[in-house]
């Protein structure tokens, strides 16, 4: 793992769900442990519930859920799943931050 | 796959079968007896550019303009792409976009997406529901469902999202339809099992037929309804999908109708009273015979009477039509005028099969003619060669024949069949008439007959006759048939001369006979005459000559009574 570069803009997590249907609670679990993780090197962690807020979702091209979108002023990535592979999101990361 | 089931086919169960939601797709909602069902799955496969796409957006652009809204969810092509594609049949989707009444959803599907667990459809379904509640939406298309469903990278997860998917439609009461690649045999084995599930499953496919491409579509299987098995012929138009029902069978063929004029008296006479309303005869001659006068005389008496006619040339063009028949004295443009004539002249080669059919069909929805005329069947071998020829005019024969519409075609003969060939083309078999129209080198100059081959339904000739064609149109001229077969032309004013010739010295002949007769028999009395007075004659000689013979005999019995007399009475010494 690095250590984040101060001053750099940090990755921002939209994480989106469907009301509380088993994934999304597991997803929305799974960005708990993420977000512990990597805490202060995340500039924002957001949950959309796209039956609250389904206009965004549209804006956003949402299809499946849960779906995570890891974003940088250049990047983003799209994760699709309950995250049970951490692995794989601690690893977007962290290629991530080593671009910065 | 109808459920082993025979579809409902009679009045009663199409009224106790499922509510439908028409696709407004021209022909589309006849071969499904109304549309696809209200409230279901209907599946769409096909190829690359079957037309999958067009077939969904114009469901909801027809059901838009109807008042119905809709949603479009484009899983595979951007959605500049899917406006600009409806922009080209002329449909002005941003209009309905900004009356409520379409969305288009572009569900551009991530390629990189990175998958971490498990995953559903039902984001999508939310935002469906929720944009759909907001627009009153009923209809929706999932269009190229498999890009999306490649996401899950595992046919059996797939499966079961698309049941979740049918499950969650039919709850909404939604009327959707699915369209899915089936390009490959991977791809038509791996969703196979939509066919089970759409209540409705259409193929679309494209095959190329000697030179062209035609497209076919087929209703696989319709869940309630009855709906038409037969492969259709459809076309990607000018105005969107088309679609012409192919066999006549459906619709049930009309019986030949009464009989009409041929706007030729004498023809009329050798067909047995004129063409019976709803035949399909075939003008068949070569080069320059009149069959395209032939065809433009019946063109301008049905219009006289107030009848209309399609007159559909591969030939030339209107103008030059009109210019041509004028010279032989058949003016067309009263009936062109009157709009009860109308030419649609049209390079053969312009469009497929297809496009031609549905044109023609889309003329006859339009203009109703009671009378159709195609100048000329040959020339529907520049459609793509014999195969796409002989299905053209087949197609064109039904059409016309379901709709009890007379179908007229001139056929130019090359010259070069045998006599028995009528068409060249292989239809003679399938037309209800023939008229071949033939000439004749004779003594330096040409001579035209026309002969009625078969006439379907009515007693005709099987006279040749001479005909022709003079400045107010075909005159076909009285029967003549002398002795040496039937004669035309000069040959025939000849032969025409020496027979009268003929008459002439036998009239003289019979005349001298008569006489001679007359004088012998006149001679012969003369003759009886003078005999019977010699007879008299010497009858009255030979009587005389009696007489005297008697005087005779009496005279010498006297004198010998005397002389007896005179020894009885003494004379001794003398005796």
């Amino acid at each position: 793992m690095t250590e984040p570069v101060a001053g750099e803009p940090m990755p921002q997590l939209q994480l989106f769900v469907v009301g509380d249907e088993p994934n999304s609670r597991r997803a929305r679990a799974n960005l708990g442990k993420i977000t512990a993780q990597f805490g202060h090197h995340l500039d924002r962690v957001e949950v959309v519930d796209v039956l609250k807020e389904y206009k965004r979702a549209l804006d956003s091209n949402i299809l499946v859920a849960p779906l995570l979108i890891i974003s940088t002023a250049t990047t983003r990535v799209t994760v699709a799943g309950d995250l049970t592979d951490l692995e794989k999101v601690v690893g977007i990361l962290n290629s991530l931050m080593e671009r910065q | 796959m109808n459920e082993g089931k025979p579809p409902p086919s009679g009045a009663a169960d199409e009224a106790r079968a499922i509510a439908k939601v028409p696709t407004g797709i021209e022909g589309v909602d006849q071969i499904l007896h109304g549309g696809l069902p209200e409230g279901r799955l209907t599946l769409v496969v096909g190829g690359p550019g079957t037309g999958k796409t067009v077939f969904g957006l114009e469901f909801l652009y027809r059901g838009a303009l109807a008042g119905q809204p809709g949603m479009f969810i484009s899983f595979e092509e951007r959605g500049e792409a899917v406006r600009e594609n409806a922009a080209t049949f002329g449909w002005d989707l941003a209009a309905e976009e900004q009356a409520g009444r379409f969305y288009l959803l572009e569900a551009h599907v991530d390629p990189e997406t990175v998958v971490s667990g498990s995953f559903s459809l039902k984001a999508l379904l939310a935002l469906v529901e929720a944009q759909a509640k907001a627009m009153g939406a009923r209809r929706v298309v999932f269009d190229a469902i498999d890009v999306l469903l490649r996401l899950f990278e595992d046919p059996k997860r797939e499966r079961r999202e698309l049941y979740v998917l049918n499950d969650w439609l039919a709850e909404r009461g939604m009327s959707v339809v699915l369209t899915a690649k089936t390009g490959t045999d991977a791809e038509a084995l791996r969703y196979a099992f939509l066919d089970y599930m759409a209540n409705t499953v259409i193929t679309l496919d494209q095959r190329v037929d000697g030179q062209r491409s035609t497209r076919r579509l087929r209703v696989v299987k319709y869940r309630g309804s009855g709906f038409s098995r037969n492969e259709h012929p459809y076309i990607i138009g000018e105005t969107g999908l088309a679609l012409l029902p192919v066999s006549g069978v459906e619709l049930g063929y009309q019986a030949l109708g009464p009989m009409v004029p041929s706007g030729i008296e004498e023809l009329d006479a050798m067909l047995g009273g004129g063409y019976r309303r709803g035949s399909a005869v075939l003008i068949s001659g070569t080069s320059g015979t009149g069959k395209t006068i032939l065809v433009a005389s019946f063109a301008r008496a049905a219009a006289s009477r107030g009848e209309k006619v399609l007159y559909i040339d591969f030939e030339e063009s209107e103008a030059m039509l009109v210019g041509s028949v004028a010279s032989a004295g058949v003016d067309l443009r009263p009936a062109l005028e009157a709009g009860l004539l109308r030419v649609q002249a049209t390079a053969a080669e312009s469009v497929g099969v297809e496009e031609h059919l549905i044109n023609a069909h889309r003329l006859f929805d339009a203009f109703a003619p009671d009378h159709v005329i195609l100048d000329a069947a040959s020339s529907s071998d520049r459609l793509g060669g014999a195969q796409a020829a002989y299905a053209y005019l087949v197609r064109l024969i039904n059409l016309c024949r379901n709709y009890g519409r007379t179908l007229l075609m001139p056929n130019q003969l090359s010259g070069m069949e045998s006599s028995e060939a009528v068409s060249g083309l292989g239809i003679s078999s399938l037309v209800d008439g023939v008229v071949f129209l033939r000439q004749h080198e004779n003594n330096g100059e040409i001579t035209r007959t026309l002969l009625v081959l078969k006439a379907r339904g009515a007693a005709h000739s099987n006279q040749a006759r001479e005909f022709r064609i003079t400045g107010s149109g075909i005159a076909i001229l009285p029967p003549y048939i002398g002795e040496a077969g039937i004669v035309t032309g000069i040959a025939r004013q000849q032969q025409e001369a020496r027979e009268a010739a003929e008459d002439r010295r036998l009239v003289r002949q019979i005349a001298a006979k008569e006489a001679e007769i007359a004088h012998l028999d006149a001679s012969l009395s003369a003759q009886a005459a003078v005999m019977h007075a010699s007879i008299e004659q010497m009858r009255a000689e030979l009587e005389a000559l009696r007489i005297e013979q008697e005087e005779r005999t009496r005279g010498r019995q006297v004198r010998l009574g005397i002389r007896l007399t005179e020894r009885a009475g003494g004379k001794t010494g003398d005796v």
